[in-house]
């Protein structure tokens, strides 16, 4: 019984992360109706930011050096990974209006051609600049042997209980965001119907930025969030990404909760699955793989997501 | 100038038949004018626009996005591993072996596919290419035994000159050269069979089901059964590309079949232009080729490095992806293609045959 605590409260930490990556992929699908499969890498490359701006410029990171010249370098590591989210929030706003202009509009198919081309150019940049080996991110909350709390007998670490108030707490801003402003309202009557409000004079173009840029952050937030947790390396949020697309096509691609939601299964799925059948660990992507089809067969829609109706 | 025919006409074919015979010609020269190093890498062309033509089969013809390709690529390696190293296989019998099991592999993985579709049918399909590598490193059932696990395995001798080969003057200095004209052989065998099966009932069917779903089976397709072919040919020339590249480099290794060998034959599939059948061979070429090249960059700005013999090309790739979709929409060939037959060469459809009893009429 313990050990299947244990093994619970080993996959929320997971699940915190799948769902952020989770909510931001479902925020720029609902800002233009596309996936973005850069997403990942975006916050990742906000996660290297922050590496960089917390290394001594003595270190052989990339872009520590970059970063030596401002005031107060290097960075406490909240610092940096705050300014590493505004810039990770920059570099999508700048992707999504230069790369992406037209993402909204043109056919599915070659806007996930774009998006995929999109993730290995910021995939190259990143494993050319910091790849090659892990590195140590540093902590972002108490994680040493006795930092945890007894949960009958089971233990919950503290980064655990950290990254759940991270992560609800950005998506509560989200949402709160979303229901109290104009930009928010216009956002949420731009996914509800394109075409009617573009004609009472929203402007897509800066709502499917605003998207992106509120992604861009969550995404880099994740990054950091997972880094802390264990080592930054190059792959960390490619494999990530599979896990929250796993997680977002779970709760469907349209709703907020459902993609918290679905990180949750996905990570619990992750760990318990291969943990209960014996299997090494790096099968339990084949786990999320499989809760994934066959949630799909039954609800191609997801479990949080609205049936599409087809109009005749 | 351009120069008007009339399709099918005897002088459509004639020039047809000129065109095939000087690139025949031209294919044929070229093993001997390149050094036997780029020959080589011809090879592998030749085996990635196998894989990309049974790619595009699916996404360009077929109409859905599948991105796992890379896993059917990986099969027909390891099989091919497996058959020759552990049972004595002769190399080219284990071609339809590999073509079998790659095809068993993507029919199973069209079920979904029936009812999975768009972004989902993406998803899933990613998730596959993600998890065939960790498949092939797992111990249970002694698969890692086989495939060589996470270290790879050789296969003893590469393809070299036996019989035919020795006699047609071809040393073992040279086995590239003697691979090119086998490879050579198969990647005409399969262009004009896909042509061929793109013209026949089946291959309407493939395009009419992408075009409107309900529409092709109003019109008496067996969707289910047309899915599962497509699916299933289309992993069929994988494997066989996953043949001949394992038995070109005589290696085979679960870090060859990543994901990015899937992202890579997209990126060769849309620039070449998708649905077309001409645009694997420039696709696989600027792939190849690409790569190549950029191993001699290496510009230093100061703050960062672009080294192009490290993940650097993927950089390459990413851009001109990017450029393409935005400024040849549908590909190299497909965008081009039309514009220059216009100017240069015409094809006019054929026209209405005449009423044989003119004379009645007046």
């Amino acid at each position: 019984m313990t050990l299947f605590l244990q093994r619970i409260l080993d996959g929320l930490f997971n699940g915190s992360i799948y769902g952020a990556l989770a909510v931001a992929i479902a925020i720029s699908h609902r800002a233009t109706g596309r996936v973005n499969l850069a997403q990942g890498e975006i916050g990742l490359f906000g996660g290297y930011i922050a590496l960089a701006m917390a290394s001594p410029a003595a270190s052989f990171v990339a872009g520590a050096a970059l970063f030596s010249n401002l005031p107060g370098h290097p960075f406490n590591l909240w610092a940096a990974t705050m300014i590493a989210v505004m810039i990770a929030t920059i570099l999508a706003v700048a992707l999504q209006r230069v790369v992406m202009r037209d993402f909204g509009e043109s056919t599915p198919q070659r806007a996930l051609n774009r998006s995929i081309a999109l993730l290995i150019c910021v995939s190259a940049v990143i494993s050319s600049q910091w790849g090659g080996r892990a590195r140590v991110f540093g902590q972002l909350f108490p994680s040493g042997a006795d930092d945890y709390l007894n949960v009958a007998g089971a233990r919950l670490r503290y980064t655990t209980i950290g990254a759940w108030v991270v992560v609800l707490v950005s998506c509560g801003l989200v949402t709160l965001f979303m229901s109290k402003t104009k930009a928010g309202l216009s956002f949420r009557a731009l996914t509800d119907n394109r075409g009617s409000s573009v004609l009472v004079g929203i402007q897509p173009k800066k709502l499917m930025a605003l998207g992106w840029g509120i992604s861009g952050a969550l995404a880099a937030l994740a990054a950091s969030l997972s880094a802390s947790m264990s080592l930054l390396d190059s792959s960390l949020m490619f494999r990530t990404l599979i896990y929250a697309l796993a997680a977002v096509t779970l709760g469907g691609f349209d709703s907020l909760r459902g993609a918290v939601v679905g990180g949750i299964i996905v990570a619990q799925a992750q760990t318990l699955i291969p943990g209960y059948l014996g299997l090494p660990t790096e099968m339990s992507i084949v786990a999320a793989l499989i809760v994934l089809i066959a949630v799909l067969v039954f609800r191609p829609w997801g479990l949080f997501g609205q049936r599409p109706v087809e109009r005749v | 100038m351009a120069i008007v025919v009339e399709r099918g006409s005897s002088k459509h074919r004639t020039h047809m038949m000129i065109l095939m015979a000087v690139a025949l010609a031209v294919l044929i020269l070229a093993a001997f004018i390149l050094p036997e190093y780029q020959v080589g890498r011809v090879n592998r062309m030749w085996a990635m626009a196998i894989a990309i033509m049974g790619l595009n089969l699916v996404l360009g013809y077929g109409g859905l996005f599948a991105l796992g390709h890379s896993a059917f690529i990986g099969l027909g390696a390891f099989v091919t591993a497996w058959l020759v190293q552990d049972l004595n296989f002769d190399y080219w019998m284990v071609i339809p072996f590999s073509m079998a099991s790659a095809f068993a592999f993507g029919s199973l993985l069209a079920l979904p596919a029936l009812r999975i579709k768009g972004l989902y049918l993406v998803v899933i399909t990613i998730a596959v290419a993600v998890v065939f590598p960790s498949l092939a490193k797992i111990e249970t059932f002694g698969i890692a035994e086989k495939t060589g696990g996470a270290n790879g395995r050789i296969i003893d001798e590469k393809v070299l000159p036996t019989g035919l080969g020795k006699a047609l003057g071809f040393t073992e200095t040279e086995p590239a050269r003697y691979r090119y004209f086998l490879i050579l052989a198969m990647v005409i065998v399969v262009t004009f069979a896909i042509r061929n099966l793109l013209n026949s009932r089946a291959g309407r069917a493939i395009i009419a089901i992408r075009d409107n779903e309900t529409g092709a089976a109003v019109s008496g397709v067996n969707l289910v059964r047309q899915k599962v072919f497509t699916f299933g040919t289309s992993a069929a020339l994988c494997g066989l590309s996953g043949t001949i590249l394992a038995l070109d480099k005589g290696f085979v290794a679960e870090q060859d079949f990543l994901f990015p060998l899937a992202v890579e034959m997209l990126v060769g599939l849309v620039i070449g232009g998708v649905a077309t059948l001409g645009g694997a061979f420039i696709g696989a070429f600027v792939i190849v080729f690409v790569k190549e090249f950029s191993k001699n960059i290496n510009i230093d700005f100061g703050i960062f490095v672009l080294d192009g013999k490290g993940p650097f090309s993927a950089l390459i790739f990413g851009v001109i992806l990017i450029i393409v979709t935005f400024f040849l929409p549908r590909g190299i060939v497909g965008s081009l293609k039309p514009k220059i037959m216009q100017k240069v060469y015409r094809i006019d459809p054929k026209a209405p045959p005449l009423p044989d009893d003119l004379s009645r009429l007046s």
